[in-house]
């Protein structure tokens, strides 16, 4: 996706209709990050939902 | 409450009261005490000195949802230190409910000899079982709850465990389609070998609860507990734990680079979309197989699945995370059924799968298969069942089947196998892997998750994280509950305390529950201490201090003296 303006992980999440609270993991270019954290052009980002390691 | 030692040597059974210095331990801190107050720490593991013993949780047998996981341990043969493995199923509570402390084998029988035992509301006897020699553990258990009733628990060992195999663990039955649950990690499957008791059969405690010291407070924190598992958005009825299981991480440890990828090479699978937990759950639905099954009665996450195949026969019951890594990924196997097969013939042969996977990993990179080549890959277990050379070398796990093959990449912390989380891209994890005194385990300290307190490839922080973490798991492994259910216990201990209170009216408060999970850690390693376990043997193999994993080119850097530093604030 395109975003109009630089946006954080969080400001995209709402972007894209999802709900922060309802985020676990977050991966931006496979590295775990956080909602206030910017995301950079051209990158991967992957939203999972709450999870628990087994 | 009381212990019924089991004398294999003499083939006697004895009901003992319960000593003062072990009524205030159950699961895996009764375990570590009885291990160091009973058994010479440097005796051999598969000899006649070292005990086995079988111990509900604390909270076990009250309803306490999750509370009824099994504790065995023992000295370990593959780690030469304390081992306790816990597995789900029906034993915790059937035997708190009857009323029984733990169960603690020891001696050994005439070799070749073979015997159950079998335990009711108020007898056990040990019997002849060398009809049940050879067979595998899910043969073992359906004759015998022929024979004993389709309601009764039954703890057995397979092929692996009477070969005395340092892979092999221990099953157990649980409710319904979960019929084997496993004991797995740590060898304890070739203890009970070594003793010559290919099972033990307890019967349905029926009319049977345990006494409440305050059945009020009980109750409300039982109540409570059960609610905040049920809110809670990862473990209720809509969470991925209960829709998916725990392949509901494959998709999240593969993006994060930590997925062990053909022998542990490297951290993420270009085929982990087909190992996921959501297309596990479209097959499974899609074959009229089960998802959101349980494995005990009362657990509120249900988090098992009945795996079936194409035309909805069951292959197993239950396919997760670890098994799908080390046996899929790390074999370079992407088809869930062949996984599932293969977790099956692991189930029966009673082989620790996380041991078995890593095993066929290290055996693949030295060329006796291709990755992904399913039928070779099946050649290979079936013969540790049938107990050949090779099989013989693979069921005792990576260690000696890295060291017989010549292969450097042995993933190993404390000589047992890495389970599903390389520790070069989730640095927690090796910390934990490298430093618990139960060997590599991801279920001692999993850093999974937290990144909110550590970042998971750096190098800060890793060490306060595995203690806080270790220092969780024994209250977890002490008190019978599934690791699942801790998050409403981490945010409001009083809850546990409340739960144990209730049933044994001991005034404990929130000091008291952390004195006693710290205490766990600490008997453990001066157990190891004394078994001749030293700083240098707490390390992650030199070769992950080297090699970089893709895609992060994470190398293991966290530096030995936090390795030895861990537990100086314990």
């Amino acid at each position: 996706m395109t975003l109009e303006r630089p946006m954080n992980v969080q400001e995209v999440a709402i972007f894209i209709g999802l709900n922060p609270d309802e985020i676990g993991l977050i991966a931006i270019n496979g590295v775990q990050s956080e909602l206030d954290d910017s995301v950079p052009p051209g990158c991967r980002l992957c939203f999972f939902p709450p999870m628990s390691g087994g | 409450m009381k212990l019924l030692r089991v004398d294999m040597g003499q083939l006697e059974v004895h009901w003992v009261p319960v000593p003062p210095v072990f009524e205030q331990l159950g699961g895996r801190a009764l375990i570590s005490k009885l291990l160091l107050e009973e058994i010479p720490p440097t005796c051999d593991a598969l000899g006649p000195h070292n005990i086995l013993i079988f111990s509900p949780g604390l909270l076990a047998g009250g309803g306490v949802t999750t509370a009824g996981r099994l504790s065995v341990g023992g000295k370990s043969p593959l780690t030469g230190g304390v081992k306790e493995a816990n597995g789900g199923g029906t034993a915790g509570d059937t035997l708190a409910k009857l009323g029984i402390k733990a169960i603690v084998v020891e001696g050994q029988a005439a070799r070749g000899d073979w015997y159950m035992l079998h335990v009711t509301s108020d007898s056990a006897s040990l019997l002849p079982a060398g009809d049940l020699r050879g067979l595998g553990t899910y043969a073992t258990s359906d004759r015998l709850q022929e024979r004993y009733g389709a309601d009764c628990t039954v703890i057995s060992i397979g092929q692996a465990g009477e070969y005395l195999m340092v892979g092999a663990g221990i099953a157990i039955t649980g409710d319904r389609d979960q019929r084997s649950n496993h004991a797995a990690r740590g060898g304890l499957g070739a203890v009970m070998g070594s003793k010559g008791l290919k099972a033990i059969v307890i019967d349905k405690p029926l009319g049977k609860s345990i006494p409440l010291a305050d059945a009020d407070l009980f109750r409300t924190a039982t109540r409570t507990f059960a609610q905040k598992l049920i809110n809670d958005p990862k473990l209720g009825t809509q969470g991925s734990q209960h829709l998916y299981g725990t392949a509901s991480i494959v998709g999240a440890v593969n993006e994060i680079g930590s997925l062990p990828t053909q022998n542990f090479s490297r951290g993420s699978f270009e085929h982990a979309a087909d190992l996921r937990g959501e297309h596990l759950r479209e097959l499974v639905l899609e074959r009229e197989g089960k998802v959101g099954t349980r494995c005990m009665p009362g657990c509120v996450i249900a988090c098992r699945n009945l795996y079936t195949d194409e035309d909805g026969k069951p292959i197993v019951g239950t396919l997760q995370y670890e098994t799908i890594a080390l046996i899929g990924s790390n074999l370079g196997l992407s088809n869930l059924d062949d996984v599932a097969r293969l977790n099956y013939m692991c189930n029966d042969f009673g082989l620790d799968t996380i041991e078995t996977g890593a095993a066929l990993g290290v055996a693949l990179e030295a060329g006796l298969a291709k990755f992904g080549d399913t039928e070779s890959i099946f050649a290979l277990l079936k013969q540790v069942g049938e107990g050949t050379v090779l099989g013989r070398v693979l069921g005792n796990g990576v260690v000696t089947t890295g060291r017989v093959l010549g292969i450097r990449r042995i993933p190993a912390a404390l000589g047992q196998a890495m389970p599903g989380y390389d520790p070069r891209s989730l640095k927690g994890n090796g910390v934990t892997y490298a430093t618990s005194p139960q060997g590599a385990d991801h279920t001692a300290g999993n850093a999974f998750g937290a990144r909110k307190e550590v970042n998971p490839l750096g190098v800060q922080g890793q060490r306060e994280l595995s203690l806080k973490l270790q220092i969780i798991a024994a209250m977890l492994d002490a008190t019978g509950l599934c690791l699942f259910a801790r998050p409403p216990v981490i945010a409001d201990p009083q809850l546990m305390v409340d739960m144990i209170n209730g049933i044994f009216g001991w005034g404990w408060n929130k000091q008291d529950l952390d004195r006693f999970n710290r205490q766990v850690l600490r008997t453990e390693l001066e157990f190891n201490r004394r078994a001749g376990i030293t700083a240098a043997d707490y390390r992650i193999p030199e070769y992950m201090r080297e090699e970089p994993l893709a895609p992060h080119n994470a190398i293991f850097d966290v530096p030995d003296s936090d390795l030895d530093s861990v537990f100086e604030t314990l």
